[in-house]
């Protein structure tokens, strides 16, 4: 099929037969698709996995044959590429001609780079196939409101919002006590103007998504705090019954119902005497200690092998659901392949492209001397930075480069004389030119920073932190804008190349 | 009689005489200038049954004179264009930098269908003169001025094709390579096949069409280049020592190539070949620069411009003899001889104007002069090496 294909490109599209386009296309997204359908498996969730019981993931194999295999196509592709150049040889060419080459060389090399993405994407799938985000969300917010009465740590009450009302200067009191004495740093808290202790059960967390941001978090808890305090049972065995149905539905098992566990944790009106429910039926080895004795309301202890192992006496699967449901929501959230992670593909896909492209339009030498060039150039203004101390000389010394290099190419072009060393600068430029723009933002960047640290009271209130605020929300948008800007360069560009070319070589 | 007419008296010579080989590159040639598929299809066919009936004398007489008929009819009322000057230098000169080797000044002119032969020793610029004029260098002083329509250098470098002495590395089949080649120069894929096909057989190369550059040899390398050279269709050709790594016939077959490509009355392009086979060229040109140290010299009654040598009628014979230098010497005096050199194992004898050939032919005769090999090279650039 492929040979007909390319008979007839051949015979039609020379360019398209060259550059060996529809092959290596096919064969570019089958490989992407097996490293998607392999990203899908691995995305499977085990929920019976928890933080001390998964499964080893070989994802660093993945990532490491994703990338051989890259190399590998590209230098594949590149023996069939360079077998013929019409541009060398001085074939008739249209204006676009080398414009189309180099966005097909864009294309594959977009492609070819895709490959671990294409796996981190196939696991995103894979995840958020399980539920709908909103499905995700829902049991998201009850795994979250349950994990309130499942073992775990008490809240920081220095972020808490309950403890707004403390002056700071009692704070800083008690802080100094806890640094002297090594107790806890509160005795208590306060709810709706109620003191509690510490220990509490309204002085607990609940585990967090990826869904919930803290101000969400903090709701949250308050809503389970005011059931508590005003007695809505219902509510809270509610929650218990949905939360032990999930686990249910993934086989999951605790070893009380939603009744027995409102009755374990429900200690009207301090709520302090309240039996700490286990969060897995897993053992932990125990150790005799004379500091701390041993928790016999809420855990037993069993000698398996003359070993002591410490279990809870009342458990429900909070660990394999937190470690499973963070994943999804994780997935729906933040996932691997989004908006900005994307760039950097098409970025190393650009930087590619350029690097073939200039070997391409100019010569193996000339491409060689401008890597070296480069190189030389780079390491003598990294030690020239350093020498002066600067944050930004070296960015600002790439973008004076950058510059030069485009005009003593259309200074050559423009003298219709030789070439002479045009051929290793326009290299250079092909390479330097993406990172005009970022290199500039950096620069400006850098120095608003340094003007708002210059402020004489605060950073943030500096008249120039908005103008920075401004450039870092905007980044990943300048970084697209960016792209089109190269896209559009490498238009003008590749049609003064075409004029370059019919340049005497010497 | 147009110069059409008067190849196709040519080709019926061919035809009479069974000069078969040569018959079917002239015939492929006119189908080219059909620039009609039908041809191209019909010669094609004729190519093809040449493979299977190679012996069958009798049947190839009538094939050939059926399409040579069908040619006629249809290219006679072809009109042939008149030969347009392609490119002219005026004071061409290329110098590079501390070198003390300077090419120049050049003055040159070179018409559609005209080959223009570069002699001279090694290091004398042949291969600068080219490359300038093949747009790779720039002249440092002087002009080159192309005489034909381009956008811009890009463009020109398209249309004049420069074969270096060492030709590239090219990858794949070679079939393959000059369908690219056709594809890039506009042929419509109905023909590019039919294009290719006669192409390669008009230069030989049928048996090898799915050969690699590594599996040919250094003649069939450059018949390679001269299909492609075919298929690009330039205004001019630029070849530098073309007959280099080609034996005698060899040699011979791409001069004659050379001559019947310039010289085609519809599609005549201009030639510029550099050689040290000086009397190959010479034979072939139609005209010849020599160049000593990168400066020009041109063969003239009269000099007109600076460039030009002034030739005197003088008879000047090279040949080679078993006869001493004084034996011969002492022969020549009878014919008022004025210089006999000994030049790597030849001799070069020069005699007034007033003495012509059949005289040095008839002293040679009565003295029994024993004579290898003999040349009057009074009208030759060779005398420019020989000097």
């Amino acid at each position: 099929m492929f040979k007909n294909i390319q008979k007839y490109l051949l015979i039609n599209y020379p360019l398209l037969w060259n550059t060996k386009v529809v092959p290596t296309t096919f064969i570019l997204i089958v490989i992407n698709l097996i490293f998607f359908f392999i990203g899908l498996e691995k995305g499977k969730l085990d929920f019976f996995e928890n933080d001390n019981n998964y499964t080893y993931d070989d994802e660093a194999v993945v990532i490491f044959f994703s990338i051989l295999v890259s190399i590998l196509l590209l230098i594949l592709w590149l023996v069939f590429y360079f077998k013929n150049n019409s541009f060398k040889s001085f074939y008739p060419k249209r204006t676009l001609s080398l414009f189309k080459e180099w966005c097909i060389v864009l294309f594959i090399s977009f492609l070819i780079s895709l490959f671990t993405s294409s796996y981190y994407y196939g696991k995103d799938v894979r995840m958020r196939s399980y539920f709908t985000e909103q499905e995700a969300k829902n049991r998201c917010e009850i795994l979250s409101k349950a994990s309130f009465f499942v073992e775990g740590s008490y809240s920081n009450n220095y972020y808490d919002e309950d403890y707004d009302e403390i002056p700071v200067a009692e704070a800083s009191k008690v802080s100094v006590i806890a640094a002297d004495t090594a107790v806890v740093a509160n005795d208590s808290i306060k709810f709706n103007g109620k003191k509690y202790s510490y220990f509490s059960l309204l002085n607990k967390n609940v585990n967090s998504y990826s869904f919930f941001d803290h101000e969400s978090d903090s709701i949250r808890k308050k809503t389970i705090k005011t059931w508590l305090v005003n007695q809505q049972k219902d509510s809270i065995k509610s929650v218990f019954k949905q939360y032990l149905a999930i686990a249910k539905e993934h086989n999951l098992k605790g070893n009380i119902d939603e009744n027995k566990w409102l009755d374990l944790i429900y200690d009207y009106p301090n709520f302090v005497n309240y039996r700490e429910i286990g969060s897995s039926n897993m053992n932990y080895e125990y150790y005799d200690n004379v500091n701390q004795p041993q928790d016999s309301l809420n855990k037993y202890i069993k000698v398996v092998n003359g070993v002591k192992y410490e279990y809870y006496k009342y458990f429900v699967p909070e660990k394999s659901l937190n470690y499973n449901y963070s994943k999804i929501s994780e997935a729906w959230v933040a996932p691997n392949m989004s908006f900005a992670s994307i760039l950097i593909s098409f970025y190393f896909a650009i930087g590619l492209s350029l690097l073939i492209f200039g070997f391409r339009v100019t010569s193996g030498r000339n491409w060689l001397i401008a890597v070296i060039s480069l190189g030389v150039i780079s390491i003598l203004l990294g030690i020239f930075s350093i020498i002066i101390r600067s944050d930004y000389s070296f960015a600002l010394a790439v973008i004076l480069l950058t510059l030069f290099t485009f005009i003593y190419f259309i200074v050559t072009i423009s003298r219709k004389k030789s070439k002479n060393i045009s051929g290793v600068i326009l290299n250079a430029m092909l390479w330097l030119f993406p990172s005009f723009f970022p290199l500039i933002y950096y620069v400006i960047l850098e120095i608003l920073r340094d003007l708002a640290q210059a402020h004489p009271v605060d950073y943030l209130l500096s008249e120039y932190y908005p103008a920075i605020q401004f450039l870092k929300d905007y980044g990943v948008i300048f970084a697209y804008l960016n792209i089109a800007f190269i896209i559009i360069f490498m238009l003008f560009l590749s049609v003064k190349i075409k004029q370059w070319r019919g340049l005497a070589e010497g | 009689m147009s110069e059409f007419e008067k190849q196709y008296e040519e080709l019926l010579n061919f035809l009479k005489f069974e000069d078969f080989s040569i018959l079917t590159k002239r015939i492929i040639d006119l189908t080219l200038d059909t620039e009609d598929i039908n041809y191209y299809k019909k010669t094609n066919d004729l190519l093809i049954w040449l493979d299977h009936n190679e012996n069958n004398v009798d049947a190839k007489k009538v094939k050939y004179q059926e399409i040579l008929s069908d040619l006629h009819q249809t290219l006679i009322s072809k009109p042939i264009l008149e030969k347009k000057v392609l490119v002219s230098t005026s004071n061409l000169q290329k110098s590079y930098g501390s070198s003390s080797f300077g090419l120049g000044p050049i003055d040159m002119e070179l018409r559609q269908g005209e080959i223009l032969g570069l002699v001279g020793e090694n290091g004398n610029g042949k291969t600068t003169l080219l490359r300038c004029l093949c747009g790779e260098l720039f002249a440092t002083s002087g002009k080159i001025n192309y005489h034909f329509n381009f956008k811009d250098d890009y463009h020109l470098r398209t249309k004049l094709v420069y074969i270096p002495q060492r030709t590239e590395t090219w990858y794949g089949s070679m079939f393959e390579n000059l369908q690219f080649t056709a594809t890039n120069y506009g042929y419509k894929p109905e023909e590019n096949e039919l294009v290719v096909e006669l192409i390669i057989a008009r230069l030989g190369l049928r048996k090898f069409r799915n050969h690699s550059w590594k599996s040919l040899s250094s003649g069939y390398k450059m018949r390679f280049e001269l299909a492609r050279m075919l298929l690009r269709k330039p205004e001019i050709l630029l070849i530098d020592e073309p007959l280099a790594n080609l034996d005698i016939l060899a040699q011979q077959t791409v001069l004659e190539d050379f001559r019947s490509i310039a010289k085609s009355p519809f599609r005549p392009i201009g030639i510029v070949l550099s050689s040290q086979q000086l009397y190959e060229v010479e034979k072939t040109s139609d005209q010849v620069i020599f160049l000593k140290q990168g400066k020009q010299k041109n063969l003239h009654e009269k000099a007109s411009q600076e460039n030009e040598v002034v030739v005197a009628n003088n008879l000047v014979i090279e040949f080679e003899s078993s006869l001493t230098q004084g034996e011969l010497g002492t022969i020549f005096e009878n014919l008022n001889m004025i210089s006999l050199q000994f030049n790597g194992g030849t001799y070069i004898v020069n005699f007034p104007d007033t003495v012509s050939v059949y005289d040095f032919m008839q002293l040679a005769i009565s003295h029994k002069i024993p004579l290898q090999y003999f040349r009057n090279i009074s009208n030759s650039t060779r005398r420019f090496f020989v000097s």
